[in-house]
C-alpha cells in the first residue's frame, strides 16, 4: 500500500466501535423495512428463511462496516486534512485547511449512546464536497475540532493536538440558552402547526369513509406526519439550544436526540434571515437564521438549522447576532427601504404591503412575507452573483425582481416587486457597492 | 387589471423587443451567441413536436369528423410557426459583455433575466459540448460561484470563443479572487 504525502504524522484510526454504529444503521434499516413487510414476507417465505435472511444482511453489514474501518484513517498536517478510505478501491482525499468554512461535531442517538461523535468539515464548493469523519470518541472528536479550528483560523499552530486543552471548556461564556417552553410554543404558533387540524381532517374523512384498515391508518399517519414534520423536526433540532463566547467564535449546540455543535467564526456570516411570524407578535419573539459559507444548499436531507436564535425576544436575538454579524444596523426600521409600488399588489397581493428593499453602505436588506414578516440582510462584500428577473406578467406591470446571491444554505437575499427603474438602480447598486466593499 | 392607467405599458411595444437596451442602463456592448443556436434549439422543438405530431393523426383518424382533418393541421402549423417564432427570439435574447470587473448575462423572452458575475467571484468554469453541439461546433460556457443559486451559463458559443471566453474568465478569476 503505497502512502501518499503527509508520512510526517501519523495515520489515525477511527474508534473501534464505528463498525458496530455502522452496522446498526444497516440493522435499523432492515428493522424498518421489516416491519412494514415482515407479515407479507413470513407468509411467503415463512419465518426462519426471513429471519435467517435478515441476519445475513445485518452481519453482513457489520463485517463489511468492519472490514471498511481497517481501511479507514486520517491524519492532520499543518495545512491540510488527509483522509484515506475505501477496500477495493482506495480513495485518498485531502481537504486542503484554507477551504474549510465550518467544523460541526455531530452525536447522533445511537453514537451519543457509546460516546462517540462524528467530525464533520464544510467547505466551500457545491454539493457533497464535506468531509466527515465518523465516529470519534466525543473526546478526541473534540480535541480534533479545536485543533482544527486553530489552524483554520491561522492561530499558533500547537505541535501536539493533545496540548489544546483537555476537555470542551477553552474560557466558554455562556451567552443565551433558549427557553424550552417558548421553544414549543413559538412551533406550535407558526402556519405549519396551526393548519395542521385543518389539513388532518382529509386523512380522516377518508378513514372514516374506508373504515378502520392497515393501509387507511398508514396513510392518515403518513399524512399527519408530513405536515407535523417541520415544527416537529424544529423542536427536536433546536431542543435546548444554546450560543456561548469562545475564542473561535460563537460555539451552537443544540439538538434533542442529535446534539450537533457548530462554531461560528467571526465574519463566516454572508447573510441573516430575521423572521417574526405573526402569532410571535404579542409575545415580541423573533427568530433568527444565519448563511455560512460551506453549508451548502445542495446538503443533503440532513438535521441542520440554519438557526442562530430559535426564539428569544428582539434586544436578546440582535446582541447575539452583532457577535457574529457587526455590520447590522441598531436598529432595522432606520434602514431606508424602497417600499414595492401599489401595483405591486396584483401580483403579490398578500405580501405587497411588506415587499421593500434597500442598499446601504456595505448591507442588502430586504422585507417581505406574508404571515411572517421576514428580513433578509446579505452582507455586499461577500455576494458572489447579482441577478435581475422579470416574468411576463411583472413585465406588464413594470416590476421586476432582484436577487444577491450568497454562499452556503438560505444565501440569496431577494427584492420582489420593485418598480423596473428601481430594480435597475438596484442591481447597478449592488454591483457598485459590492465591488467597493471587496476592495 | 391595472388600476392606475398610467401604470400600464405602452400599447405597442418596440418593434425589437429582444435587443431592448435598457435592460441595462450602462454602455455596455453586448455579445450575441451563434446562430447555431438557433437550429439546436428548433430541433429540440421538433423532438418532440413530431411524436405530437404523429400521436394527433393517429387521433383523428380513429374519428370521422371531416373538419377536424382541416383544422387540426391549421391550427399544428400556427402553433409550429408561433414557437419557432418564439425560439428565434429567445435565441436572439442572449448576449453577454465583459466588463472590467465583472461578466454580464441576458437572456430570455417570457422571463426577462440578467445576470452579474464580478470575475473574483468565479470558482471555476465548464465548457460543456453535447453531441449535436459538437457537430454544430458550438458549446456551452458555464460559470460556478460558490453561491448554488448563480445561474450564469452561456449557450451556443463557437467553440473557439467559449475557448478564449474559458481562459479569459479563468485568467481574471484568479486575478482578482476574493476571500469568502
Amino acid at each position: 500500500m503505497t502512502e501518499p504525502v503527509g508520512q510526517a504524522v501519523a495515520l489515525r484510526r477511527l474508534h473501534p466501535l464505528t463498525p458496530l454504529v455502522r452496522g446498526a444503521k444497516v440493522f435499523g434499516g432492515i428493522a424498518a423495512i421489516g416491519v412494514y413487510q415482515a407479515y407479507q414476507t413470513i407468509q411467503q417465505v415463512g419465518i426462519l428463511p426471513a429471519l435467517s435472511g435478515a441476519a445475513v444482511v445485518v452481519l453482513g453489514a457489520f463485517v463489511v462496516s468492519w472490514i471498511s474501518w481497517r481501511f479507514t484513517g486520517y491524519r492532520v498536517t499543518d495545512r491540510e486534512l488527509h483522509i484515506q478510505e475505501g477496500i477495493f478501491a482506495r480513495r485518498h482525499r485531502t481537504v486542503p485547511l484554507e477551504r474549510v468554512q465550518a467544523i460541526d461535531v455531530v452525536r447522533p442517538v445511537l453514537a451519543r449512546l457509546l460516546g462517540l461523535a462524528e467530525v464533520r468539515l464544510e467547505v466551500v464548493g457545491q454539493g457533497d464536497t464535506e468531509a466527515p469523519l465518523a465516529y470519534l470518541s466525543n473526546a478526541e472528536a473534540l480535541k480534533l475540532r479545536n485543533h482544527l479550528l486553530a489552524l483554520v483560523g491561522g492561530a499558533a499552530v500547537p505541535t501536539e493536538p493533545a496540548a489544546v486543552e483537555s476537555a470542551d471548556k477553552p474560557a466558554e461564556q455562556a451567552l443565551f440558552a433558549v427557553d424550552r417552553r417558548s421553544l414549543i410554543l413559538a412551533q406550535i404558533l407558526t402556519p405549519n402547526t396551526l393548519a395542521l387540524p385543518f389539513m388532518a381532517v382529509f386523512p380522516l374523512l377518508g378513514l372514516v369513509h374506508e373504515g378502520l384498515s392497515f393501509p387507511a391508518l398508514l396513510g392518515a399517519a403518513s399524512g399527519i406526519i408530513g405536515l407535523a414534520q417541520l415544527p416537529v423536526r424544529r423542536i427536536l433540532n433546536e431542543y435546548g439550544f444554546t450560543v456561548s463566547d469562545t475564542a473561535q467564535g460563537l460555539r451552537l449546540r443544540h439538538g434533542l436526540l442529535e446534539t450537533r455543535t457548530q462554531t461560528v467564526a467571526p465574519g463566516r456570516v454572508q447573510a441573516v434571515r430575521i423572521f417574526r411570524p405573526l402569532l410571535w407578535r404579542p409575545f415580541g419573539w423573533v427568530r433568527v437564521e444565519i448563511a455560512v459559507a460551506g453549508y451548502s444548499a445542495a446538503g443533503q436531507q440532513e438535521q441542520r438549522t440554519g438557526a442562530l436564535v430559535p426564539v428569544a425576544d428582539e434586544a436578546t436575538a440582535f446582541v447575539l447576532l452583532r457577535h457574529v454579524f457587526p455590520q447590522l444596523p441598531d436598529d432595522l426600521s432606520t434602514v431606508a427601504l424602497t417600499p414595492a409600488p401599489r401595483r405591486a399588489r396584483w401580483l403579490a397581493p398578500f405580501a405587497f404591503r411588506r415587499l421593500a428593499a434597500g442598499v446601504t453602505d456595505e448591507l442588502f436588506v430586504s422585507r417581505g412575507g406574508v404571515f411572517t414578516e421576514r428580513h433578509e440582510i446579505a452582507v455586499l462584500a461577500r455576494t458572489q452573483s447579482i441577478r435581475f428577473v422579470q416574468g411576463p406578467l411583472q413585465r406588464r406591470a413594470r416590476l421586476a425582481s432582484v436577487f444577491a446571491d450568497l454562499a452556503g444554505d438560505h444565501g440569496t437575499a431577494s427584492a420582489h416587486q420593485q418598480d423596473v427603474a428601481t430594480a435597475l438602480r438596484l442591481v447597478t447598486d449592488l454591483v457598485d457597492r459590492s465591488r467597493a466593499n471587496r476592495e | 387589471m391595472v388600476a392606475d392607467p398610467s401604470a400600464l405599458p405602452p400599447a405597442s411595444p418596440p418593434a425589437h423587443e429582444d435587443d431592448d437596451p435598457a435592460l441595462w442602463p450602462g454602455d455596455v456592448t453586448w455579445r450575441p451567441v451563434s446562430p447555431k443556436l438557433l437550429i439546436l434549439r428548433r430541433a429540440a422543438v421538433a423532438g418532440w413536436l413530431i411524436p405530437l405530431a404523429i400521436a394527433t393523426v393517429v387521433v383523428i383518424s380513429f374519428t370521422d369528423q371531416r373538419w377536424l382533418w382541416i383544422g387540426v393541421p391549421v391550427a399544428g402549423l400556427l402553433l409550429i410557426a408561433w414557437w419557432l417564432r418564439l425560439v428565434g427570439r429567445a435565441v436572439r435574447s442572449w448576449g453577454y459583455a465583459e466588463r472590467e470587473d465583472d461578466l454580464l448575462i441576458r437572456r430570455g423572452v417570457l422571463v426577462r433575466r440578467l445576470t452579474v458575475v464580478p470575475y473574483g467571484r468565479m470558482q471555476f468554469v465548464d465548457v460543456r459540448v453535447g453531441p449535436l453541439e459538437r457537430a454544430l461546433g458550438i458549446a456551452t460556457v458555464q460559470l460556478h460561484t460558490a453561491a448554488a443559486a448563480t445561474d450564469a451559463f452561456i449557450p451556443g458559443l463557437p467553440t473557439e470563443e467559449a475557448a478564449r471566453l474559458r481562459d479569459v474568465l479563468t485568467a481574471l478569476g484568479q486575478a482578482r479572487a476574493a476571500g469568502l
